[in-house]
């Protein structure tokens, strides 16, 4: 992963995401740069999207937040999305 | 028992300071009024409001958003097997493929508290657990968690994943990344009020318990709260000395409970809450010294 645009974004957000569901190898990640604009999508097992979304989006949006923190260090800026 | 007293001039006054305590908004509460203040003579209010409250035991318990501290109201039954036996069921190998290399020599414990996220598969949404069904985890259980999310959360950040887990009082711990990482706490502290949410929701799915837990950087949150309660004790000085309502400036439900703690011993004020989420704000309101009241003594 030494060649990311965000690398430390990518593994708080692994770390993050596998925290919070309960099938911790389902999840990965897709980053996709643009210029200093990073996206990151996030897939989870279906039944798992709840976990990382949370009530009104409360565990989705933490994690953007300590997740742009780590995309601070890297330089960049990122967006986060989850997908199914 | 989770239950939370408070007493007050009136019953909503006595409600806001519950809910301040309990760090949760009244829709997140269930508030019995054990006394209401009775009118005296010449109308004035004798004895006082007294409520308790509680966190609502929920049915869908996903509370643990809730940005205070969270208490539930089952009490530990010492019947944490269960949760014991998920959480060695899987080990978490292969985890963190995508991790930086340190993380995976970052310590055993970084594994260890995630080690239990299977636990509720099949089990359905949280959703349907009702609050009977939640073994209460043991304390050293949670701080072990707390370690290894917030070990791997600093290792994955490059940093080298040292935490330390205090038992602050009964029943809480404050889990402290070491070092003075200002990334980890963020403008206003808000990256560190989201890896305090984090860390408690995933504790809150792998070890479930009543365990209260604050989340700190390098000693942040208590130099902060220091610096709060110097601030309330100014604008109790203030509002004593101009004998009028100061109003502060709107706080998180933490923080207007660190203002109430602080000023709840100094003579001459109370305080109280005021105004709707996210606009809560404490109110320092000038009381006589009581001299003059009644005789009741």
């Amino acid at each position: 992963m030494s060649t990311s645009p965000a690398p430390t974004a990518e593994a708080v957000l692994l770390h993050l995401c596998q925290s919070m569901v309960s099938q911790p190898d389902d999840v990965s990640i897709e980053t996709t740069a643009d210029g200093d604009n990073v996206r990151l999508d996030v897939r989870v097992n279906q039944d798992d999207m709840g976990r990382v979304i949370g009530r009104r989006g409360r565990v989705a949006s933490a994690i953007r937040t300590v997740v742009g923190a780590a995309a601070a260090k890297d330089g960049v800026s990122t967006e986060v999305e989850f997908v199914e | 028992m989770e239950w939370v007293s408070t007493t007050a001039k009136s019953v909503p006054e006595a409600i806001d300071l519950a809910l301040d305590n309990l760090g949760v908004d009244q829709a997140e509460a269930e508030i019995v009024v054990v006394e209401e203040p009775k009118q005296g003579l010449f109308g004035r209010v004798r004895g006082s409001a007294r409520v308790k409250a509680r966190v609502k035991p929920l049915e869908n318990e996903t509370k643990e958003s809730s940005n205070g501290r969270r208490r539930r109201n089952d009490k530990r039954r010492g019947n944490s097997s269960s949760n014991k036996n998920g959480r060695n069921r899987k080990p978490s190998s292969g985890r963190q493929q995508k991790a930086k290399p340190e993380e995976s020599k970052s310590n055993g414990q970084g594994s260890k508290g995630r080690s239990q996220r299977n636990r509720g598969k099949g089990r359905g949404p949280r959703q349907n657990r009702t609050e009977r069904d939640v073994p209460e985890s043991s304390l050293e259980e949670v701080s072990e968690h707390l370690t290894g999310f917030l070990s791997g959360l600093s290792t994955a950040f490059g940093f080298d994943g040292d935490v330390e887990v205090d038992e602050v009082e009964d029943n809480s711990v404050v889990a402290t990344i070491k070092g003075q990482h200002g990334l980890l706490v963020g403008p206003k502290g808000r990256t560190l009020d989201a890896i305090q949410e984090l860390s408690r929701m995933s504790a809150q799915r792998t070890v479930p318990s009543s365990v209260r837990i604050a989340v700190d950087v390098g000693g942040y949150r208590l130099r902060r709260n220091e610096a709060l309660e110097v601030f309330a004790i100014k604008a109790a000085d203030r509002a004593a000395t101009e004998s009028a309502d100061v109003e502060l400036e709107p706080m998180n439900s933490s923080d207007r409970k660190v203002i109430h703690n602080a000023l709840m011993e100094v003579d001459g004020v109370e305080t109280r809450s005021v105004g709707d989420e996210p606009r809560r704000r404490v109110v320092v309101v000038p009381v006589a010294v009581p001299k003059d009241v009644d005789e009741s003594e």
